[in-house]
């Protein structure tokens, strides 16, 4: 005997009505507009689609409804399989807040040599040993960092200048080191430095540690200097010999290098990108100043605003691509990071990118200063892309000055 | 006044507009909402209202001037966008009403780790050919309903 089957009939959708999926949406321009799902699935279609979706006036069978059912914006049974499939998509965007904390900052020091204008960090002059962290503070917070549920974590010690803080530094990094093989996590350490002060010794010791460097660079001498003030003005120069140096002791895949946005350099985006060529870097952030500490409170030397970012930014990528057609591989960080939420189902942890933690009043009052930018009700939350100067009492959000 | 879309205006002034709103036909979250959008170019007051309508009173904010932004915006311009904005706020307040259960079963779904909230696939699983002449030694069987996870 034949085994029985549903009839055919039983595999077609009921003719009856759709059912709304959570998405959001925004009128991009005269023409369109964007719909984006609880997952990141996204749909740039006519003006008044979200209309004809909530209002149920969608045809059934037309490509748009099909390409509404496919994305999940619309459904037509709320069958528990499909809240498998979203809830497993929403997972897997969210996947970076497995495990709680990974990333663990370590300011071991207040003191630094430099005085740039755009630090988030209060600096001391070199000379205060009271602004390091003690050893106490140290051992207490490997602890707290080991208490982290994640399998992996990222120590990263920062300042000020940590070099200043070597003492320190060789305090916490053997603990964090032990401690992770008791627990058995596995551990990434990073320092944060200018190299201003880095020695043979302390690179010498950073090689033998495993512990990666990052750096500043901000362009060629004539921005960076500008950018980075120190003592005899020479960041520039320090920096570019300390990067040959660090390099050849702990080899070039272990040093990177980051820069920083300000005013001066949105003048100045291709020569930006070619100092980092020419140091041999693979790898550059055009990021926008984050919106924190004294890149708020000096406003006026950082205080550039979103349409220069944008020009600046537009130029500067058009240059990375030409660079890369002529056969030299150079990543751009911040369109990897909006690529990988936009057209991945990968999430990125980056914080400027995130909703920041904060009470009601506070998002309440950030959302008055910058709606303007970011995205309507709840998009915001994931897409809060190039905000300068949150807590700025009254910003001007568009053009750069009055005429 | 308010006319049959639920919406009127009078224009008090080169930069001030008083709206009238139907709270039948927009709801009172969506004109919340549409305020606080455009609270970076305008003043916006809801005075205490009659219960038919809801009353809106704008003064557009005379900042100085920017290279983006020239002038202030015209009043009656302003309205019209508002009025286009209400829209936009009323469907996104239906989504949310309509989506909100669903929406909590996923997120509590993503966030689950034990998978009690997992449903096994619908459907039998069974072979009724097999069910029918249970003589070999692999059969397919549904699960027993009683069966644990």
């Amino acid at each position: 005997m034949a085994r029985a089957f549903y009839p055919v009939e039983s595999y077609s959708t009921t003719l009856q009505g759709y059912s709304l999926l959570p998405f959001r949406f925004l009128k991009l321009n005269d023409s369109n507009e964007l719909l984006v799902n609880e997952v990141g699935e996204f749909v740039i279609s006519p003006l008044g689609t979200a209309q004809s979706l909530v209002r149920k006036q969608l045809i059934r069978g037309s490509d748009l409804y099909s390409t509404l059912k496919a994305k999940q914006f619309l459904t037509e049974d709320s069958s528990s399989p499909l809240l498998d499939v979203l809830a497993t998509k929403y997972r897997t965007k969210y996947a970076f807040i497995d495990g709680f904390t990974k990333l663990h900052i370590f300011v071991v020091t207040l003191r630094c040599d430099h005085s740039c204008h755009y630090c988030q960090v209060s600096r001391q002059t070199m000379d205060k040993s009271k602004y390091d962290m003690s050893f106490e503070t140290a051992e207490k917070s490997v602890e707290l960092m080991m208490k982290s549920p994640a399998r992996h974590v990222t120590l990263e010690l920062q300042g000020g200048e940590p070099l200043l803080a070597f003492d320190v530094i060789r305090h916490i990094v053997p603990l964090a080191k032990k401690r992770a093989q008791q627990l058995g996590k596995g551990l990434d350490i990073v320092v944060t430095t200018n190299l201003a002060n880095a020695t043979d010794e302390m690179l010498l010791y950073l090689r033998d540690e495993d512990i990666k460097v990052s750096t500043s660079l901000d362009g060629p001498a004539f921005i960076h200097n500008v950018n980075r003030p120190r003592p005899s003005n020479n960041s520039y120069e320090l920096t570019i010999r300390n990067i040959e140096r660090a390099r050849e002791i702990l080899g070039t895949r272990r040093v990177a290098a980051l820069m920083t946005t300000t005013q001066l350099s949105l003048q100045y985006p291709t020569e930006i990108i070619d100092e980092y060529v020419r140091q041999g870097f693979h790898s550059i952030f055009l990021r926008p100043i984050s919106p924190y500490g004294f890149a708020v409170k000096t406003k006026q030397k950082t205080g550039y605003q979103l349409d220069a970012f944008l020009d600046f930014y537009r130029t500067g990528l058009a240059h990375i691509l030409q660079i890369n057609k002529s056969g030299y591989d150079l990543a751009e960080v911040y369109a990897k990071i909006l690529l990988t939420k936009i057209l991945t189902p990968y999430g990125t942890g980056f914080v400027d990118l995130q909703s920041p933690n904060t009470t009601e009043s506070q998002q309440i009052r950030a959302r008055l200063l910058f709606k303007t930018l970011i995205y309507p009700e709840g998009m915001g939350e994931t897409f809060q892309v190039l905000i300068q100067h949150k807590g700025v009492a009254q910003p001007r959000l568009s053009g750069i000055d009055p005429l | 006044m308010s006319g049959a879309d639920g919406f009127g205006f009078e224009i008090d002034s080169e930069t001030s507009a008083t709206i009238h709103l139907n709270p039948r036909v927009y709801s009172k979250e969506a004109i919340l909402r549409a305020c606080y959008w455009f609270t970076d170019v305008a003043y916006i007051r809801i005075p205490e209202s009659p219960e038919d309508r809801l009353v809106v009173r704008v003064e557009i904010k005379q900042t100085a001037p920017t290279l983006a932004n020239p002038k202030p915006t015209p009043v009656r311009e302003f309205i019209g966008e508002f009025c286009n904005s209400l829209l936009d706020f009323e469907l996104r307040r239906q989504v949310e009403s309509e989506t909100a259960p669903v929406r909590q079963l996923i997120l509590a779904k993503a966030f689950s780790e034990s998978g009690v909230l997992e449903s096994d696939p619908p459907g039998v699983v069974a072979d009724p050919v097999e069910s029918a002449r249970p003589s070999s030694l692999v059969q397919i069987m549904s699960p027993a309903p009683s069966s644990p996870k």
